[in-house]
């Protein structure tokens, strides 16, 4: 070593040149290279990541409550109720959606969570946007009930304003109790050309998304 | 008999008028799903082709012939652009990968060698000398 160093301790050119020719200097160089190419390469390739669509409905102050007006479940005509629709997508590409609002009572079939099937009422309303990927996207969601109509002890929603349109609908419960609104999260399928309830996420399983908010009717 | 035909005529190029855009919707979806794929920045294209669908679901346009036109070839624009940003994204992802691969990467890795073997042969160094300058004393055997 001495050999390889001058009197100060310090490396001169020819020491470099030795150094350099040194095998402990190859040895180095080689892993050095496999592994920085390595992590290269690796780094720039996209890697794999969980697929997936999230659908949440959000009260006035959007958070999680402080959906009903004066926080109990009753509604009563014209009370007007803003929530917000949000939507997620880490699909890993953009993806248009859309977003069904179904009134149910409870005894009409919601969204099955095991078939993947969407409850079989017709929609209300609906929303569509394209959203980008790791985007959210957040949807207004005003709402009063326009007119009601009582029979033989049941209420009857007969119309709703959602966003400012008039929706007819016809919904009946026992006593004004037990409705609920249902959102439906739907993916555009560019190979079927439509509207799909279910997909398939990155382990290959159908997945389907969708929420309900009950709420009473009083008059 | 020409009236029929002239009739048969007007309700294609009408159908055409109204199919045309949805094939396009899906064309241009998949374009940029595409250049999504690719690791493309697409939100200028998301924006604009959200503004398209609003139009289409708007009635009053899809009622008025210049409005889907005019629709129809923004959206076989935004088709095209999706696609020139996957093609450029796809080549400038591949340049970078083989500029950090075949560049950066030898670059950082000689520098690393070296530093390593420097350092290896200046502790050795600093042993050895160490080793050398130790007093050699002898115990005395009772």
């Amino acid at each position: 070593m001495k050999k390889n160093e001058d009197q100060n301790g310090m490396i001169s050119t020819n020491n470099i040149t030795t150094l350099i020719r040194s095998r402990i200097f190859l040895i180095n160089l080689v892993i050095l290279l496999t592994l920085s190419m390595s992590i290269a390469y690796v780094a720039s390739v996209p890697r794999e990541h969980e697929r997936f669509l999230s659908l949440s409905t959000l009260g006035s102050n959007m958070m999680v409550g402080d959906y009903y007006p004066n926080n109990k479940k009753d509604i009563e005509l014209l009370d007007d109720i803003r929530w917000y629709i949000q939507v997620y997508n880490n699909m890993g590409s953009a993806e248009y959606i859309a977003v069904r609002v179904k009134l149910l009572n409870s005894e009409q079939a919601a969204p099955d969570d095991n078939t993947h099937t969407p409850s079989p009422i017709e929609h209300i309303y609906e929303f569509k946007h394209l959203v980008a990927k790791g985007e959210t996207v957040t949807i207004p969601f005003e709402w009063s009930i326009t007119s009601i109509l009582s029979i033989d002890g049941s209420k009857v929603i007969k119309g709703i304003s959602i966003n400012g349109d008039i929706v007819e609908v016809d919904v009946r419960a026992d006593d004004g109790k037990d409705f609920r609104i249902v959102f439906e999260l739907w993916r555009y399928n560019t190979e079927s050309k439509e509207f799909e309830f279910s997909w398939v996420d990155s382990s290959n399983e159908k997945r389907s998304v969708w929420n309900q908010i009950w709420f009473n009717v009083k008059s | 008999m020409e009236l029929y035909s002239l009739l048969l005529l007007s309700v294609v190029l009408h159908a055409s008028v109204y199919a045309s855009p949805d094939v396009t919707i899906d064309k241009a979806l998949t374009a940029v799903k595409e250049a999504d794929n690719a690791m493309a920045d697409t939100s200028y294209l998301i924006d604009r082709l959200n503004s398209v669908l609003q139009r289409l679901n708007d009635p009053s346009c899809s009622n008025d012939y210049e409005c889907m036109d005019n629709t129809r070839i923004e959206l076989e624009m935004i088709t095209n652009e999706a696609m020139t940003l996957k093609e450029s994204t796809i080549n400038k992802n591949l340049s970078m990968l083989m500029v950090n691969t075949l560049l950066y990467a030898p670059i950082a890795a000689t520098i690393a060698a070296f530093v390593t073997t420097l350092l290896y042969m200046k502790l050795k160094s600093y042993l050895r000398r160490r080793m050398m300058e130790m007093e050699v004393k002898e115990i005395e055997e009772e």
